[in-house]
């Protein structure tokens, strides 16, 4: 076998608009991660500027590895690759459990791999392939059992890292895939319905109400009675059981979900960053206070500021028509890549689309979603534009997923 | 290699996932918006906030002139020593170089920047009132010592002239328990407040309004540039005059170097002190620069316990100078006229108990007993009266209770009636043989020399209640008018023109003629009226009581000197007293 039969790259089928615009956003992240890392009275630290600027080399080299790899190739060695991918994820755990470091990177002294960005590349691969397939029926529940177990593996091992932000990304991937393959959606919504259940059970009334929707619905759907009852009994108990969970945990868990849920409750924690982020934010206005003229990010009131709340940087700076900007560049490229998915060739590369796009859709959503205010502090970089060339380098890869999807 | 099977997607589904995305980024736009455009306002005066620094200004304090305009307290210069915690750290060498410069141990040095930080960007005082020559050798070498600074700081100054820790009292950096007591009153630490006397006591109006200015300061509180936004300035306090005369408490301080005790001299008509000394006194500097322990331990473990004010917390039995109340109930209440005679053979038996008097005076009248300061007089008298009606007329000369003097801490004394010997002694545990101690001023009878010299006014005034004072009147910045507080005056009843003329003539006879007891108090020319005290005490040699007034038109002065353990009020006290009246007179000239 010669390396041309794993790759073959083909630089006519790039789709160049999408490939500028991330260029583009790479770009202006450049220009923010200049500005957040230079402080009032000193000297711009040009060292994280042209970190990055290799870091976006090394994105637009994983982004031609994974454009070029052939489709046949994957499909070949999906479970190979997957199998590798978990081992991988399993290494930093093991070796937290060592010397308790920090158990989501494997240090090779001059460089740090982390196992669970590259499972997301590998994740897609696998549910795409299962996906694209599949002999069972999209009408049968137990079309999606595989899916989940493959699935399942790494998100309860990033979790456990502890991860939360990461898991929500792969379980995004996950139904956003088993949505577009066209399961039942009923199924979908009974997978969903457990997690509703335990919001609802904090809620006696909330819980009456969702109980009898969720009972009616179950009955609606002729499915065998044996199999409604029981589903409709396993959320009531579920519901029941919460409370009791709930008030079993000791006060600083609850603390610590409740923070979680609501960053205001902890002013000086998580909180106290979403608040100097919505202040440094919201003082920026619709011009915003111009280049090098944050003061919340100059004087280091916000955290973070280069990585997770980049975004706030660029709010302060640029104003609202700057942030319109972006969000509209990053609006275009989404819905191009999931349009990309209706014309795709083949399921396979539909689903790599599909999942790739969803990928980056979650982690902007996520993302601005915390600066905003509007969802926890997970601390998940925003793609192409915060500080961090690990995360650049999946970026930079799902689009190429996404693209090699697109070329024939 | 596989066969690739055709597009099986389900193309309503991708449909959906397109307008959930486009749903999502709408939310972000609309959170945008109304995070940055709709709120806009609130935000940017949030992080205005975050970013500037409100810095106090303090105010200088207000000064403080005597009935002539003299400054007793005003406010000097006072260079300290600060350093910047967080850029000396990084320059180690500037302790070694201060400690050289100032001859101060680096050790001590470094204690006193730990006592004094709060914050690593807020400069903290190492040393306070460094010399004008350690000043201008850090000023010159400023360049070589990063970190260290002088900053510049007003501090109190008292007059030299007088020595009056007491009266004036001292400042001091608030302490932290009395940071929790006044914090509605905006003190912050580091805050400067009046501790003890006029200081304390008119604290309200000298401390002023504190200025501020605002500094940008990074999310540490480190301040960026010296530029000062919406500055507002400090309000000074208001300038007190006494109505002390700094030349009189010069002298009167002289005449009491060297006991303890107290003397006071007040304008009977109107309540103004112009001198009240308690010796021992301290210097209220010493407290302002901050004490070292060898002087805090010299003045605690100073026998004479100089932070004691003897003028308004020193209760003593006041002697024989109580016996006007019991003269003036027993004339009021017809138990004896001007002609009444009791013979003195000096001793007067009751119970088995012998009670004595100084000397053997034969039969004396109500005229000869004050002069003499006969006890056996006042001992038929009491018996006579009962103590319920002298308790009634020692309230009405207002023995018990505060005079009010604008000074902190006062103390009342104690008037005993029936009740208080009751709860001191049991019910009917007590015997009649308690009030021959009390009508002469002794026993659970106690007297501040505060109140005795409000109680010589009265008998001055025959009958005017004024409340003593030191405050006459001050200036508030910015007011074009002197504020003069009023206070307030009342009068005693039922005590008449007659009986008050009996009491004058006793105390006249007292210094005036040629055998009272008060001889030694005679000033010629200026008509002194007078009584003495020794109080007999377990502590040691009888306290020395002296009150006294001018009858003068135009000298209307009361005078009281009390000296702890003088022996005799006509040896120890009585003579101060003439002195003091006549220093003042002549001084008041000037």
């Amino acid at each position: 076998m010669r390396l041309k039969d794993f790759f073959k790259l083909r630089l006519n089928q790039i789709d160049l608009a999408s490939f500028l615009l991330v260029l583009l956003l790479a770009a202006a992240g450049l220009v923010a991660i200049y500005s957040a890392t230079s402080f009032v009275g000193t000297e711009s630290n040009m060292q994280y500027f042209w970190k990055q600027v290799l870091g976006i080399f090394g994105g637009i080299c994983m982004f031609a590895m994974l454009f070029s790899v052939r489709k046949s190739f994957l499909l070949s060695y999906a479970e190979i690759i997957y199998l590798i991918g978990i081992v991988l994820t399993v290494i930093p755990f093991v070796l937290s459990m060592v010397n308790f470091g920090t158990s989501r990177w494997i240090n090779l002294g001059a460089f740090q791999i982390q196992p669970s960005e590259y499972m997301k590349f590998i994740l897609i691969i696998m549910l795409a392939k299962i996906f694209s397939e599949s002999r069972r029926s999209p009408f049968q529940l137990s079309y999606a059992l595989y899916p989940l177990a493959i699935l399942v593996l790494p998100a309860i091992l990033v979790f456990l890292q502890p991860d939360l932000g990461t898991t929500l990304i792969y379980i995004t991937i996950f139904v956003a895939m088993l949505f577009t393959s066209g399961y039942k959606l009923y199924y979908i919504f009974l997978m969903a319905a457990p997690f509703i259940t335990i919001l609802a059970a904090f809620n006696s009334w909330v819980f009456l109400v969702w109980g009898i929707v969720l009972a009616v619905i179950i009955f609606l759907n002729h499915e065998s009675a044996i199999f409604s009852v029981g589903m409709v009994l396993f959320n009531i108990l579920l519901g029941v059981l919460t409370p009791f969970f709930w008030n079993a945990i000791k006060p600083y868990q609850q603390q610590r979900i409740l923070t979680m849920i609501n960053p205001h409750l902890d002013p000086m924690g998580a909180g106290y960053q979403v608040i100097q982020s919505q202040i440094a934010i919201g003082s920026g206005g619709l011009h915003g206070k111009g280049f090098l003229q944050g003061t919340q990010a100059h004087l280091n009131f916000l955290p973070e500021q280069h990585t997770d709340f980049i975004f706030s940087v660029i709010s302060e700076e640029f104003g609202f028509i700057g942030i319109s900007l972006i969000l509209f560049i990053y609006c275009f490229l989404v819905l191009r890549w999931y349009r990309m998915a209706i014309t795709a060739k083949s399921t396979f590369s539909a689903m790599l689309i599909i999942g790739g796009t969803t990928a980056i859709l979650a982690h902007i959503f996520i993302n601005v979603g915390m600066t905003v205010g509007l969802l926890p502090v997970t601390g998940k970089p925003l793609p192409f534009i915060s500080y961090g060339g690990s995360f650049l380098m999946t970026s930079f890869g799902l689009v190429g997923l996404v693209l090699n999807g697109n070329a024939e | 290699m596989r066969k690739i099977s055709k597009n099986r997607m389900k193309r309503q589904r991708v449909i959906v996932l397109l307008f959930i995305s486009l749903l999502l980024f709408f939310v972000l736009i609309i959170r945008f918006y109304s995070l940055q455009i709709v709120n806009y306002s609130t935000y940017r005066s949030e992080a205005v906030g975050n970013m500037l620094n409100r810095i106090d200004i303090s105010a200088p304090r207000g000064i403080v002139y005597d009935r002539n305009g003299q400054k007793l307290i005003y406010n000097v210069p006072c260079y300290n020593i600060v350093v910047f915690p967080d850029i000396i750290k990084q320059h180690q060498g500037t302790w070694k170089k201060l400690s050289e410069i100032t001859g101060v141990p680096i050790e001590k040095l470094q204690n006193e920047m730990k006592r004094n930080q709060y914050g690593s960007y807020r400069p903290a005082v190492i040393l306070r009132n460094i010399d004008a020559k350690t000043n201008a050798v850090i000023n010159e070498n400023i360049q070589n010592l990063p970190g260290a600074e002088v900053s510049f700081d007003p501090i109190r100054k008292y007059s030299n002239e007088i020595l009056s820790g007491n009266l004036l009292g001292y400042t001091a950096e608030i302490k932290r328990r009395d940071l929790y007591k006044y914090r509605d009153e905006g003190y912050t630490l580091g805050d400067i407040i009046g501790y003890d006397g006029i200081e304390k006591q008119y604290e309200y109006l000298l401390r002023g309004i504190k200025g501020y200015r605002y500094k940008q300061v990074n999310a540490m509180g480190k301040p960026l540039n010296d530029k000062a936004y919406e500055q507002t300035n400090p309000i000074p306090g208001s300038a007190l005059y006494l109505t002390i005369d700094q030349d009189l408490q010069a002298y009167a301080e002289s005449l009491l170097i060297d006991h303890n005790g107290s003397a006071i001299i007040m304008n009977y008509e109107n309540g103004e002190i112009l001198a009240s000394v308690t010796s021992p006194s301290y210097d209220p500097e010493m407290f302002t620069r901050g004490l070292t322990q060898t002087q805090w331990d010299s003045i605690v473990q100073d026998k004479r316990i100089p932070l004691f004010n003897r003028t308004i917390r020193g209760q003593y039995p006041p002697g024989s100078i109580y016996k006007m109340i019991s003269a003036i109930a027993g004339l009021e209440k017809g138990i004896i006229d001007p002609t009444t005679e009791f013979e003195c053979n000096g001793v007067y038996t009751m119970g088995g108990r012998e009670f004595r008097c100084s000397h053997v005076h034969g039969m004396e009248n109500l005229d000869e007993a004050i002069a003499h300061s006969c006890n056996i007089y006042f001992y038929n008298l009491i018996l006579e009266l009962g103590i319920d009606d002298w308790s009634s007329y020692a309230k009405e000369m207002t023995m018990g209770e505060l005079t009010g003097v604008d000074l902190p801490g006062e103390l009342a004394g104690i008037n005993p009636d029936r009740s208080f010997l009751d709860k001191q002694y049991g019910r009917r545990k007590w015997w009649q043989g308690t009030w021959l101690n009390m009508v002469i001023g002794q026993g659970d009878v106690l007297m501040t020399p505060m109140q005795a010299v409000r109680y010589t006014a009265i008998l001055a005034s025959r009958g005017k209640i004024v409340q003593p004072h030191f405050l006459a009147r001050y200036h508030k910045q910015g007011e074009k008018e002197d504020f003069i507080p009023e206070y307030p005056v009342s009068y005693t009843r039922g005590i008449s023109a007659s009986t008050w003329r009996e009491i004058e003539k006793g105390m006249y006879n007292a210094v005036q003629s040629s055998w009272g007891t008060a001889t030694t108090a005679h000033v010629p020319g200026l008509n002194i009226y007078g009584k003495t005290g020794s109080a007999q005490n377990p502590h040691g040699e009888a306290h020395a009581w002296f009150i006294g007034y001018s009858k003068l038109k135009d000298f209307p002065y009361a005078v009281a000197v009390f000296i702890e353990h003088g022996y005799s009020g006509a040896g120890a006290a009585a003579p101060l007293a003439g002195q003091l009246l006549k220093a003042y007179y002549y001084m008041r000239d000037k």
